[in-house]
């Protein structure tokens, strides 16, 4: 068996769903079945095979080529399997995963592992704002497993994070680990401003001493002495 | 063109219709006299055993006005479950409990309805209501005009100026803002609650203007009699939600000494605070005083288990009630010297002892109050259960059997406070009729609506007879709205857009210089801006204004 294969004909104009291409929904399909299922691209529905050229017969190892960062929903409610991303992953990235892999090659958009519940989440270059967490409006974010970012993360990671854990191997941006319900947001870079903003349990871990910490840090022990901060 | 309606089973209780088969003749948008020079007839419909009633009125929900936007903006998720998809004649949108405004169109003129009437228009925001109702297709809306609250009427009644000043100060407020009505949410108490006041009762004096509630709304009750309103003053009483509460809504009846009030969402109101949990049925109570005192009406605000969101202009209640937000976010804001605002989402469970209760409270005072022109069909849309759930309500006032089965699935404590299962009475489709169409035209004043009388606007349900009511009134054959066929098969097949209905009571123009004073020293919007003009509601080619008339004036 080889993998799954998608590779991307042409980056598309419009912004493409591929909510529908993960592993349970693609087991046991044939290629042609695959091939007629629909997209929704922008306004317009596109079947699979305009979009993308189609090989493999492993649903549990899929594989996205010459992805780009208009391919929103990557990987959503992925139960199982592993999805490698070859390029770019748009927005919402292993959204309501809950369980498998997904490996990005290139960089991620906004809310990649949002509100997922378990699994891995693996991102070899720089991510978007608002990993790991809440969908807007939702009180509760990522619930479970890993994420881990190579590069650097935007800003709010982790924001309304209930459980599980975040490596950023890079900086992250301001309000990292915002409004964090409890979970692990490891930053071996720089962080940003507001650093724990309305923070209520959790664990960050960084590397480096942050510039200032938020002043909203609430319920949860002071890490440092703030006073060593200021300058 | 001449359309035939032919052979429906008519229920037109504002023309004393019960039942018979007649056929219904309309042309240029209203209900014409048979032709009598034998014209052909351009378009028949066939309504050999369908049901016929004019189209439902629903005079109390939250179509339009700031809170509406604070509710969406609070609940993402509520518009994110719930998307609806364009169609060839109809926009998209999304929402279950605050839909956008164009599904909120659509989704009532597929029940049926055809008019729509927003309870908390604040004088201060009533552009922006009349703005949302304007993109609310379909039904015909209009708004009461939220006062009591307000610093100018406090202001007034601490100076103790004459009921003639005030009656001006209230006919002004109607024509500027565009209302059919006066409204009062807790009487003085979003006011009370500036100033550092938790609870006020009927008799209890706003700490700042030493002003009860009591005066406010008997001051009030008359200017809307005096200056000719035909809309009862409609009142949201003081302690919303409290146990106990029972007792000040029967002091409210008596205080308003025999004038028209109209208590909204009663349902509310009408908790005692007896058994084991302190909370307690206060319908039979309720009922027996509504049936005792004519000069009263009241809707009753039904609740309906399920995820839904509360708002409100009663921000004291609801800052009290934030506690049981769910999911666990809330607003309440000030709105500048007018009144305030409230919005708290709620989860109604039936096995929730509370909850429970509420929902049984709600249908007992259906059942109970006896003269169904005085009592309307409303879930005080979104605040107990979304208006698309008026079908399910019908069929538990309709059915009895089914209103007993769902009674066995709450909770077994409610279920031992209620009498409800001892209640034998079942709603006929007459009465339906009457609470939700000529009954709720006549208690707003609308004239040429709600009834199939000749020469009545052309508002028209048409219903398949099903002995299972939910069914029958979620999916109506036919809609028309003003003469025009809007809904086929519960689908909206044309969009057209209603009417705006207002009143324009007389005034004294000399009270224009108190209040140009006060807006240039308080207000952020200056007093001519203040005014809506008819343009604005018409400008945009589509709205329009039906002005009805005042008691005592042809």
């Amino acid at each position: 068996m080889s993998a799954l294969t998608f590779s991307l004909k042409q980056t598309p104009a419009q912004r493409l769903d591929l909510s529908p291409l993960v592993s349970q929904n693609l087991q046991g399909l044939s290629l042609a079945e695959i091939a007629a299922l629909e997209l929704q691209n922008g306004k317009a529905k596109r079947r699979v095979d305009e979009v993308f050229s189609i090989s493999g017969d492993d649903a549990q190892d899929i594989v996205f080529n010459a992805s780009s960062d208009k391919l929103d929903f990557i990987g959503k409610q992925l139960d199982g399997g592993r999805i490698t991303v070859n390029g770019d992953a748009g927005a919402y990235l292993g959204l309501n995963m809950k369980n498998g892999a997904i490996v990005v090659t290139g960089n991620s958009g906004i809310y990649s592992g949002c509100e997922m519940k378990n699994g891995l989440i693996e991102i070899h270059g720089n991510a978007g704002d608002f990993i790991g967490g809440a969908l807007p409006g939702n009180k509760q974010g990522m619930k479970g497993g890993t994420i881990l970012v190579k590069g650097n993360a935007g800003a709010r990671v982790g924001d309304h994070m209930r459980r599980g854990q975040i490596l950023i191997e890079g900086n992250a941006g301001d309000y990292c680990g915002s409004r964090m319900l409890a979970g692990t947001i490891a930053v071996m870079g720089d962080t940003g401003r507001f650093l724990g903003y309305a923070m209520r349990r959790g664990t960050l871990l960084l590397w480096k001493q942050p510039r200032c910490l938020s002043g909203h840090v609430t319920s949860s022990r002071r890490l440092v002495d703030r006073h060593q901060f200021q300058s | 063109m001449l359309i035939k309606l032919t052979g429906g089973r008519v229920y037109d209780p504002a023309s004393g219709i019960d039942g018979q088969q007649l056929d219904i003749y309309v042309e240029n948008g209203r209900i014409v006299a048979p032709p009598s020079d034998g014209r052909p007839v351009d378009q028949e419909y066939d309504l050999r055993g369908k049901v016929v009633m004019s189209g439902a009125i629903d005079m109390h929900t939250h179509i339009g006005g700031g809170k509406g936007n604070i509710a969406r903006t609070l609940l993402p998720e509520d518009h994110r479950m719930d998307p609806v998809a364009r169609t060839s004649v109809t926009r998209s949108g999304n929402g279950h409990a605050m839909p956008s405004s164009f599904i909120a169109g659509y989704r009532y003129a597929e029940m049926g309805y055809t008019a729509c009437f927003e309870p908390a228009v604040l004088p201060i925001n009533a552009r922006q209501a009349h703005m949302e109702m304007g993109d609310t297709p379909i039904v015909d809306k209009g708004g009461y005009v939220m006062l009591g609250s307000d610093d100018f009427l406090l202001r007034m009644l601490t100076a103790q100026k004459d009921q003639k000043a005030i009656n001006d100060y209230v006919a002004w407020t109607l024509n500027a803002a565009k209302g059919i009505g006066i409204k009062v949410v807790n009487a003085g108490g979003i006011n009370a609650f500036k100033f550092n006041q938790r609870k006020l009762d009927l008799d209890e004096k706003n700490s700042h203007y030493d002003v009860t509630p009591r005066q406010i709304l008997q001051t009030l009750a008359k200017a809307v009699q005096e200056i000719g309103v035909k809309h009862p003053l409609h009142v949201h009483g003081c302690n919303l939600g409290v146990p106990g509460n029972v007792d000040t809504t029967l002091d409210t009846i008596q205080g308003v000494e025999g004038l028209p009030m109209h208590l909204t969402h009663i349902q509310f109101h009408s908790y005692g605070t007896e058994g084991d949990f302190k909370f307690s049925s206060g319908a039979a109570q309720i009922a027996e005083a509504i049936n005792k005192n004519p000069n009263i009406s009241a809707d009753v605000g039904q609740i309906l288990f399920g995820q839904t969101v509360t708002a409100s202009g009663d921000n004291m209640r609801q800052h009290a009630n934030h506690r049981f937000a769910n999911p666990n976010k809330w607003v309440c804001m000030d709105i500048e010297c007018d009144a305030g605002c409230g919005v708290v989402p709620f989860k109604y469970k039936d096995q929730n002892f509370v909850n429970a209760l509420q929902w049984a409270i709600g249908l007992e005072i259906f059942l109970l109050v006896e003269d169904p022109w005085r009592i309307f069909l409303t879930t005080d849309h979104p605040n107990g259960a979304p208006f698309t759930s008026y079908p399910h309500l019908i069929r538990l006032l309709m059915d009895k059997s089914f209103r007993n089965d769902m009674l066995a699935t709450i909770h077994p404590e409610a279920q031992k406070m209620t009498t409800l299962a001892s209640i034998d009475r079942e709603y006929t489709l007459n009465e339906i009729a009457i609470m939700t169409r000529a009954g709720a035209a006549r208690i707003i004043g609308l004239q040429d609506r709600g009834a199939l009388a000749e020469g009545n606007w052309a508002d028209i349900t048409v219903y398949t007879e099903n002995a299972d009511r939910q069914t029958m009134f979620s999916k109506p054959d036919y809609v028309f709205k003003d003469g025009e066929l809007v809904v086929r098969d519960g689908e909206v097949v044309k969009v057209t857009w209603g009417t705006t209905h207002i009143v324009k009571p007389d005034y004294d123009l000399s009270i224009e210089r108190d209040l140009q004073h006060y807006f240039d020293r308080y207000l952020t919007m200056k007093l001519g801006n203040f005014k809506i003009s008819d343009d604005e509601i018409t400008e945009d080619g589509r709205g329009s204004l039906s002005v009805h008339p005042l008691r005592g004036v042809a």
